[in-house]
Parts: C-alpha cells; sequence; structure tokens
C-alpha cells in the first residue's frame, strides 16, 4: 500500500493482480481506525471479526476464479441510519427507531454484501441526520481529520472523514439537504446524491420521506460509479472492475455555471469564490462551453426545502418526541419541533413550489448537460462555532427537491482545508455527472491530497 | 403579505411577542410536543422565521403546474419496506 490509501480502482486492481490480498486491506483498514479513530469518531460500531471473514471469503473466491465486481474484497463502511445485520443502528441517538428488524440488511448494505464488499463498520453522524453534534449525549464527536478541531461536515460525517482518513476506501451516506455532498466537500472527498428513487431507502431510518437518498462516497468519481452500479443494483459482469476511461476530454458538453444565489451570498469567502473559478477553468480547458445560468426563485426552493424537511422528520418522530423529548439532544428536538409550526396548507404550497422548480430546472437543462455551483461557500467551521448559522452556506437543498442528481468533488485547498465543486445533471443521468468529476480529476490532484491527521500515521503496509 | 400573514394584532413588539409564545405553545400542544421552558424561549425565537419561509412558498404563482411536472421524466420517490 502507498502512503496514500488506495482508491476502489486502484485496489480492485492490485487485488485482481494478486499484489495485495483483501485481508491485508482490511487489517490495515483496522490498525489505521485503532491508532485514529479515538481522536476523529468516524465510528459508532466496528466488525472488526466480522469484517475480516468477509475479506477472508473474497480472497477465497479470488483464489477459485469467482469476481462479484469491483467491490469484491474492499472495506467500505456505511452511515449508521442504514440497517445492517452486524448489530443495531443508532442514527446516532439515544433514541431507539430501528429501521429494520435485528439481524437484515438495508437494501443498499445487502447489495454491497452480494458485490464482495467487506462491510467494516457504521459511522458517526448527525442525529437522526438532523442535528449537530451533541457534546451532552456521551457519544462521539465527529471531527474533520483535516483539523480535528473543525466538524466534518454532516450529516453524514463519519463517512466522510473515514474516506479522506483512509480508515475505509469506500461508504455510504444519505442525503435529504445536502448530507453527502457538504461532508464530502468539507472532507476533501467525492460524494454523490443520486437521482431521487434511483438508489433504494429501504431499511434507512426517513428523514424526509420523499427527499432521501442512498448514495457513495469514496475518494474519486471513479469510485462512486463503481459503487453506484452495486447500489441500483445493476448486474456487474464477471470479472468487472472499475472502468479507469482514459482522458478523453469534454469537447461538447454545455456547462452552465450558476453564481447568482452563490458567489455574491453573505458569508462566502472570495478564496473560495476563486477556488471555484479556477476549477471551472479546467473545465472549460478540457473543452467544455460554459455560460451562465440563473436558478429563478433559489430562495423559495430553499424554503420549501426545509418546509418539506421538516414536516416530513416531524411526521416521523412526533410519537418517540412525545415520549422521549429528553433522549434528543437539545438541537435536534428544537428542529424537530419546528414541524409543528407549519400549517397542511404551507406544506402542500412548499410541495407545489417544488414542483414548479422542477420543471424551471428541466427547462435550464433542455440546453446544458450540467449545472455547476461551489458545494458550501466556506471552509469546515470549528466545532465551537454556531453550526447553524453556517447553514445558509449549504448550496445544496434546492437539488434535493429538484430531484436531479448531484455530485460533490474536491475543488481546491483553502486555509489548508478543502472545498468542493457540485456537478448537477439531468435525473437519472448520473453517467454525465460523473464523467465531469472524473474529467476534472484526471486533469487536477486535489482528490490525492491527504490530511496531515493521517498523512502523519502511515499505513503498515 | 396578508392582513392574516401579520400574525396576531398589537401596539408594540413585546405583544407581539407575547402573541407568538401564544400560538407556538397551542401548535406544540396541538403536535403533542412538550419543551422544557428554557427550551420555549428558542422556539419562540424561531418562529418567525419559520413563518417568513411559510409566507415565501405561499406567495409563489404556482398556477397552471401539475403534480410532479418534468419534461424529462417523472422522478420517483418510491419507499417500501425492509
Amino acid at each position: 500500500m502507498s502512503d496514500r490509501p488506495l482508491t476502489v480502482a486502484e485496489a480492485a486492481a492490485s487485488l485482481r493482480r494478486g499484489e495485495v490480498s483483501s485481508v491485508e486491506l482490511t487489517t490495515t483498514c483496522i490498525d489505521r481506525a485503532n491508532e485514529i479513530d479515538g481522536e476523529l469518531g468516524c465510528f459508532l460500531s466496528r466488525f472488526d471479526s466480522t469484517a475480516l471473514a468477509a475479506a477472508r471469503a473474497a480472497d477465497h473466491d479470488f483464489a477459485e476464479g469467482i469476481d462479484r465486481g469491483p467491490l469484491q474484497g474492499i472495506p467500505v463502511a456505511v452511515k449508521d441510519l442504514i440497517a445492517s445485520q452486524e448489530g443495531p443502528t443508532t442514527a446516532h441517538s439515544l433514541v431507539p427507531d430501528p429501521p429494520a428488524p435485528a439481524g437484515v440488511d438495508a437494501t443498499t448494505v445487502s447489495r454491497l454484501r452480494q458485490g464482495g464488499a467487506v462491510l467494516m463498520g457504521k459511522t458517526s453522524l448527525s442525529e437522526f441526520a438532523f442535528g449537530t453534534p451533541d457534546p451532552d449525549s456521551g457519544l462521539p464527536i465527529p471531527r474533520n481529520p483535516w483539523a480535528v478541531e473543525r466538524w466534518p461536515g454532516g450529516s453524514s460525517s463519519g463517512t466522510a472523514s473515514g474516506v479522506a482518513a483512509g480508515l475505509f476506501l469506500a461508504g455510504l451516506g444519505s442525503d435529504t439537504g445536502g448530507s453527502i455532498r457538504i461532508p464530502a466537500a468539507l472532507c476533501g472527498i467525492t460524494g454523490l446524491k443520486p437521482t431521487l428513487g434511483l438508489v433504494p431507502t429501504a431499511g434507512c431510518i426517513p428523514l424526509a420521506w420523499s427527499l432521501d437518498t442512498i448514495g457513495p462516497m469514496a475518494r474519486t468519481a471513479e469510485d462512486c460509479e463503481a459503487m453506484l452500479d452495486v447500489l441500483r443494483g445493476k448486474v456487474q459482469s464477471a470479472g468487472q472492475v472499475v472502468d479507469t476511461e482514459p482522458d478523453q476530454g469534454l469537447t461538447g458538453l454545455r456547462i452552465g455555471v450558476e453564481r447568482v444565489h452563490h458567489d455574491g451570498r453573505v458569508g462566502v469567502g472570495d478564496e473560495v469564490v476563486h477556488a471555484f473559478e479556477q476549477a471551472l477553468a479546467i473545465l472549460a480547458e478540457a473543452g467544455a462551453h460554459v455560460d451562465e445560468v440563473v436558478l429563478d426563485h433559489y430562495d423559495e426552493a430553499l424554503a420549501a426545502t426545509l418546509i418539506i424537511t421538516h414536516v416530513e422528520a416531524l411526521a416521523h418522530h412526533r410519537a418517540n418526541l412525545r415520549d422521549r423529548w429528553g433522549d434528543y439532544g437539545a438541537v435536534t428536538r428544537n428542529l424537530l419541533s419546528h414541524g409543528a409550526f407549519y400549517s397542511g396548507s404551507d406544506y402542500v404550497a412548499a410541495q407545489q413550489v417544488r414542483a414548479v422548480v422542477r420543471h424551471e430546472v428541466d427547462r435550464l437543462f433542455d440546453c446544458r448537460d450540467v449545472i455547476i455551483t461551489p458545494t458550501v461557500g466556506a471552509v469546515a467551521p470549528r466545532l465551537d462555532e454556531d453550526l447553524l448559522a453556517f447553514m445558509p452556506l449549504l448550496f445544496t437543498g434546492i437539488w434535493n427537491i429538484a430531484g436531479n442528481p448531484a455530485l460533490s468533488i474536491p475543488a481546491g485547498v483553502v486555509e489548508s482545508l478543502p472545498v468542493g465543486m457540485q456537478v448537477v445533471g439531468r435525473p437519472y443521468d448520473e453517467h454525465t455527472v460523473l464523467r465531469v468529476g472524473r474529467v476534472f480529476q484526471q486533469r487536477s490532484d486535489w482528490h490525492r491530497r491527504m490530511p496531515e491527521l493521517s498523512t502523519s500515521r502511515r499505513p503498515v503496509t | 403579505m396578508s392582513k392574516e400573514d401579520e400574525g396576531p394584532p398589537g401596539r408594540d413588539g413585546e405583544t407581539r411577542v407575547e402573541g407568538d409564545e401564544t400560538i407556538v405553545l397551542a401548535l406544540l400542544h396541538a403536535a403533542e410536543i412538550e419543551p422544557h421552558p428554557e427550551e420555549l424561549v428558542q422556539l419562540v425565537a424561531a418562529f418567525p422565521l419559520v413563518r417568513a419561509r411559510a409566507i415565501l412558498v405561499r406567495q409563489m404563482n404556482v398556477h397552471g403546474i401539475e403534480p410532479a411536472a418534468s419534461s424529462s421524466g417523472e422522478i420517483a420517490a418510491p419507499r417500501t419496506g425492509p
């Protein structure tokens, strides 16, 4: 293994060349977690023994000539609101809310297993994908490997920090308003929110029933594509590994860049804007045609996203809020209570706004292939800052009510901290979104940067 | 903004906050939510922002829009049991 953790593509190739075994990969990840996870708060539960057993099974299959696809033998982790047969699903909360009977996998976890992935454990998150880190709960505080006094982003915090720090090669997050893309941006990794409905959410604790998505988080767009193929249930060809395509550029691709509601927003850092523009220039140099777009009704879209999220979240948590108020974190129960402030007609109005926004977004895609924005307008905030005040700088929620696939890729470093660029495509056109990410990563090295925390404590192999 | 959206009548800010607190308490009660007293202050403080969001979506013209209107195909939101 090199100084930096392998990507899924690199590990898949090494496994098939016999240069490394799944047991070696898994053992390295376990050692790494033993060394640094006490500081990172990435895992809520670890499955070391079953992971090693799965790794041995993957190695045995390789030896027998059985190849289940690009994830065979690859160490992965899953956000702890997605059910797995190994143990309870906590949603990083003291309030029990099992999404599936004991011993049952969520559909996505089942598909990872069928693909031969090695499940390392379950990762930390914002409580029920909604709160902020709560020091009073006694549960781990997720920390950013680039600066442990900072937030890794949420809500898929542990999956992002674990990939960034090399505790596993890829993982699952969920995204209702940006919960895959935000931590991906703040931790310097790649994360994809698939088209709403593409990846099954069965066995996942819901946040907002009509917005939730499950998607891949990894070091590269190429790795996310390999994960997505498995998650969506695409049948893998025997022996198929990650499809490493040569850089074919982006000639003919039409990019719409949205600056109006991003660059000028209060609190957006000049250096973040500068990094975004430099990243955009790389795409233009690759042959893409770039023009400016404006998202109409942006503020209405964000308001609708919040209304739908709050109302649907309260609908799920209502009974537990009544019976176990004190077991929720203070921020979580406060936010959940906001759902009671909206009327039924407000909720319907928000869904109507959603339909308008979808229609307007569709029109923008009539003559463009992707829309690009910064993912977040600032670097990771310190954990002792007011994290709710950070929310207006998150540029992700509109794509949840629109439903489009949206990818965050590392696009620069500001003040020694990573920033991300968001690539949005037409519904079900993940291929184009990931192609843009792949070409960008063939022409940049932001996704290869490692935080000091993990480079100073190198893998043992 | 309509008269209805302006909230309960009040001659000064203090009266308005008292009005908000009454509404917040009623809404929480209807939802069977019983916050700690100190948390009620935070919820009352958040109420105007929440109301502003609701007004924003209520004011948008959605005439002629049909559910799930999408020229590039219906986006489903399926969820089945585990």
